[in-house]
């Protein structure tokens, strides 16, 4: 399964990709990229942060799923109260507060992926 | 009168004869006795031509006799000439012997002896010269009768019988009565028939049909002085049965009366039997002395019975004769055989012997003669009005008693007939039905007139009682009728106070006859007193007064009503002379007649008789108008500096159209309601405006469109003074700063408080020295939060704000202050509240800040490390990660106050 993970830290989509190793892990790192590479590849899932600059992660979650609306995306953040419940008024399926574990990373995708 | 009848009066006459030749032989054969001269005093009094005085001698009917009697029984006779009632009272005395035409009657036979021996019958009668036909016609009529008469006393009882009541006017003699008919001092007057058949010549008098008592006229003595008597009544026995005597001739000559018995003859029958006595009586003469006296016995009885029958005769005659009544005779085919003089007059003809009844009858008439006389066949009597026409075609109506009469064999002979003209009784009893149906008509129409009354209605008795008692007086007092009829008005309807003079009151109208008038307080059953004003008027029944007759008129409302005029009267009087309003009313002509002080602010102390349009051309023009249109004008002027609210009134006093100029001074008012509707723009703009620049100087000039506020400035205090925020008005002074070191300024921020500087108060050091001196000066602080941020300076002409301006100034500024602080605390509240935003937003990325890479750190060693350095590792992440949380919750309580502030900011 496709996992695109967006993140404006390259650092924080790096350990994203290492805790994601036994899925296939499309790399993004703004809004905007997450959006043109959600529509070329096509990923079961989405992991998204919330705040970015330039498109924050509610404005690209609202795009992916106009353009899917089926799409599973799953926000991150590091402060849950801040923006969480707009995140999911946008359409996100759940929220992953930073800093996040392996486990925890993997169950989700896998409660989201049935 | 039947045929009968004269057959026995022939026969009495026969059988007189025959007694005179007795008597004469009787007095052959008696014994003379010899005689002694007596003195007898005989009463005369002048009763022409009974008795009677003439040229100093006694002379008369009864003259003669008493002459004849003296010279057979030798008296010497001394008449005493006196009044009839003077000579009873003599006789009574003994003063004389005998009274000569003395009436018998059992009454006087109680005080004296009379003779046995009619003189001569006599009745009354009535004279007059009035139209008399009954005894009804002397109602309420005078008449003369002599004091003591026998007719007096006959008629007065007959009067009272028939309900008469006449006025007897009393004299001596019947000459008096005539005299007094003449004179017509009276209406009519008695005297005896045989008086006034003699003299009634001699008066322009008639008699009358009314006739009454028959008498006889005899000779009376002293109880027990009988001799005189006992030798009349010899002696005229034996002139009467003499008719060639004295006592005959006598009669002729004075009373002119033709004695019937002179030349009249008795019947076969009583001839044999006189014969027959005479024969027996020459036998006892011869044969037996005492036999003659039985003979002279049976004489006296026979001659008493002759003189009986002769009377009775003579009484049927002359009450026959002298009848008021008709009577008649008629035979069965209703022709008159007999018919009185009264008969006579009532069908208006001088004999009705001979005339047919029918004659005077029209067809109902005959029709209901005949149905009588169907009855007078069969034997019955009736009594039936009939009517008859007379010759000259006049109606009478009679009353008639129908009696029939038979002869010996039982043949219907005809019917005899009494009958009384009963035309002016029926046409007085039509007319006392008529009135009496008036009468009642009248009563009855009284009796709803009082009973319908809407005013009360009383009749009191003489002791003030209540008789009647109508509906408006029960509406009024409270009282039923049988609740006070009864009672004296003076134990529960008239006042107490009023009792006495109210009393005098009615008593006078009672006792002279006259109507009063009284205004008294009455009670009513409620206990109200009520004001009424009485008409009292003296209620009289058959000529005398019986009590009262009161009429009221309830005058309480009235009284009510006055007392209210004149209590209004009172109170618009007050109210034009207090009025705070100018008041004058002017003539069409504008002149001022009438005004009250408050008038004199605008017309002077004294403007009677001052044309108004000398004050202004508009005010005459205006009341030259309110009067030609004869409408109301109201105008708001401006006289003397001053607002007038001027109504102009048209009224009509005196048949000529005036106006009254009502003038309210609403100069403050005027003011007030500037102020009002500039406070009201103001309080707009407080509401809108977030400028504190721009509502100072926008309400600087809304205060400045008020016409008397001259100038107004708004300035804000700082360190080198007050500076200008904005100006206004009329006037050129516009200060850039004021020294807030003015004595005037400084008093203002001290004490917080508006200023008032009066024209003429101004300092020299005043920035608005040089200002119209008429301008008074207010100095308005602006406080906020106790202190004086800033002033107004208003200047104002015609005359200082009153105490309400004042305070509406005073809440518009202070509403200002609160509005500009208000202002102030916005803007404060707003850039705490950005300011806690921008705080938040930091915050926030603060802590994704440091999550970020504690979250790198994190999946760096749990995917790169191992053992005691990974497990050290996610140690020091886990604290950092508490440390954050408790972050966390400090964000959110920071979150919760930015949306509270949010809502109250909606809010």
């Amino acid at each position: 399964m496709r996992v695109l993970v967006v993140d404006d830290d390259p650092a924080i989509v790096e350990i994203l990709d290492l805790m994601l190793s036994e899925y296939q892990v499309i790399k993004a790192y703004s809004g905007r990229e997450a959006i043109t590479l959600y529509k070329l590849f096509k990923p079961g899932l989405v992991i998204m942060d919330i705040v970015m600059p330039d498109i924050s992660g509610i404005h690209a979650t609202k795009e992916i799923l106009r353009i899917n609306p089926s799409a599973k995306i799953i926000g991150i953040t590091a402060f849950v109260k801040h923006k969480g419940k707009e995140m999911l008024e946008a359409g996100a399926v759940d929220i992953i507060t930073k800093p996040f574990k392996k486990k925890e990373l993997i169950e989700k995708i896998e409660e989201y992926r049935k | 009168m039947s045929e009968g009848l004269y057959k026995n009066v022939l026969t009495r006459n026969n059988l007189f004869k025959v007694a005179k030749i007795i008597a004469i032989l009787l007095i052959l054969i008696l014994i003379s006795q010899p005689s002694i001269a007596k003195t007898v005093y005989v009463g005369v009094y002048q009763n022409e031509p009974i008795i009677f005085v003439d040229g100093g001698k006694v002379k008369g009917f009864y003259a003669d006799i008493i002459d004849e009697i003296a010279k057979k029984e030798d008296w010497e006779v001394i008449y005493v000439v006196d009044t009839f009632p003077n000579l009873l009272k003599k006789l009574e005395s003994g003063e004389i012997d005998v009274l000569t035409a003395i009436a018998y009657t059992k009454e006087r036979e109680k005080t004296y002896d009379f003779n046995k021996e009619t003189m001569i019958n006599n009745w009354g009668v009535v004279y007059s010269k009035e139209d008399i036909s009954s005894i009804l016609d002397l109602d309420g009529k005078k008449v003369a009768v002599v004091k003591k008469d026998v007719y007096y006393q006959e008629f007065k009882n007959l009067a009272r019988n028939f309900g008469v009541n006449c006025e007897f006017v009393e004299v001596d003699e019947y000459y008096q009565v005539f005299e007094l008919i003449d004179r017509g001092e009276v209406s009519s007057g008695i005297v005896s028939r045989i008086y006034g058949h003699v003299n009634e010549k001699k008066y322009n008098i008639h008699q009358t049909p009314i006739i009454f008592a028959p008498i006889e006229l005899r000779f009376a003595s002293k109880k027990g002085n009988t001799w005189v008597l006992k030798e009349i009544d010899r002696n005229l026995a034996e002139l009467k049965s003499d008719p060639d005597s004295v006592y005959y001739e006598s009669m002729e000559k004075w009373l002119g009366l033709e004695p019937r018995v002179k030349h009249e003859h008795l019947p076969r029958w009583v001839l044999w039997v006189f014969s027959a006595i005479f024969v027996f009586v020459g036998f006892i003469i011869y044969r037996n002395y005492y036999l003659e006296k039985e003979v002279g016995k049976r004489k006296k009885e026979l001659e008493e019975e002759y003189n009986q029958r002769r009377k009775a005769e003579e009484m049927f005659r002359m009450v026959v004769e002298n009848q008021g009544e008709g009577v008649a005779i008629v035979d069965e085919n209703e022709n008159f055989v007999f018919s009185n003089p009264s008969g006579n007059r009532i069908f208006g003809v001088d004999n009705l012997v001979g005339i047919n009844l029918f004659e005077f009858l029209d067809e109902d008439g005959r029709k209901k003669v005949l149905e009588e006389t169907q009855k007078r066949k069969l034997g019955k009597s009736s009594k039936y009005e009939l009517e008859i026409i007379r010759k000259d075609g006049e109606r009478r109506t009679l009353l008639v008693t129908a009696t029939p009469y038979f002869d010996a064999n039982g043949k219907f002979l005809g019917a005899f007939a009494i009958f009384t003209d009963i035309t002016e009784i029926k046409e007085i009893e039509r007319k006392l039905k008529e009135s009496e149906e008036n009468l009642r008509r009248t009563a009855d129409f009284l009796q709803r007139l009082i009973e319908s009354s809407p005013i009360p209605i009383l009749i009191l008795d003489k002791e003030f009682k209540v008789l009647l008692w109508n509906k408006a007086s029960e509406e009024i007092f409270g009282w039923k009728a049988e609740e006070v009829v009864g009672k004296s008005v003076f134990e529960f309807q008239v006042a107490e106070e009023d009792r006495e003079w109210v009393r005098k009151s009615l008593e006078v109208a009672l006792r002279d006859d006259i109507s009063v008038k009284n205004v008294n307080k009455d009670y009513t059953k409620d206990g109200d007193v009520r004001i009424v004003e009485w008409y009292n008027f003296p209620v009289k029944e058959n000529g005398e007064i019986v009590g009262i007759a009161a009429f009221g008129v309830d005058l309480t409302e009235k009284e009510k009503m006055l007392e209210m005029i004149k209590e209004n009267e009172e109170k618009f009087r007050s109210i034009f002379m207090n009025s705070p309003n100018s008041i004058v009313i002017t003539n069409p002509e504008g002149v001022i007649t009438t005004a009250n002080p408050q008038s004199a602010r605008i017309f002077g102390e004294n403007p009677f008789g001052m044309s108004v349009g000398e004050i202004d051309a508009e005010l005459l023009e205006l009341v030259q108008n309110a009067i030609a249109k004869k409408e109301l004008v109201e105008r708001e002027m401006k006289i003397k500096s001053r607002i007038y609210r001027t109504s102009f009134i048209p009224v009509e006093f005196s048949n000529e159209l005036n106006c009254v100029i009502l003038s309210q001074d609403v100069t403050e008012l005027t003011r007030m309601n500037r102020l009002l509707r500039v406070i009201n723009d103001i309080n707009d703009l407080i509401v809108r405006e977030k400028d504190t620049e721009e509502l100072l100087r926008k309400s600087t000039d809304k205060l400045a469109q008020i016409d008397e506020y001259y100038s107004v400035w708004c300035g804000w205090i700082d360190e080198g003074g007050i500076k200008r925020v904005h100006y206004s008005g009329k006037s050129e002074m516009n200060p850039k700063v004021v020294d807030k070191n003015l004595r005037c300024i400084r008093k203002c921020i001290n004490d917080k408080k508006t200023l008032v500087i009066e024209a003429g108060e101004r300092s020299q050091f005043c920035p608005y020295y040089d200002l119209e001196p008429s301008t008074n000066c207010l100095i308005l602080p602006i406080v906020i939060d106790s202190v004086v941020k800033g002033v107004f300076i208003i200047h104002i002409q015609g005359g200082l704000p009153n105490n309400e301006e004042m305070e509406l100034l005073d809440t518009l500024i202070r509403d200002i202050a609160f509005a500009l602080r208000t202002v102030e605390m916005e803007i404060a509240k707003m850039r705490a509240i950005n300011q806690l935003n921008r705080n938040i937003e930091h915050f926030a990325i603060l802590i994704d800040g440091i999550r970020n890479p504690l979250a790198i750190l994190s999946g760096l060693a749990e995917m790169k490390m191992g053992g005691e350095m990974q497990k050290t590792v996610m140690e020091q992440v886990l604290k950092i990660e508490k440390i954050l949380k408790r972050l966390d919750e400090g964000w959110l309580e920071s979150e919760d106050i930015r949306n509270f502030l949010k809502k109250f900011e909606k809010g």
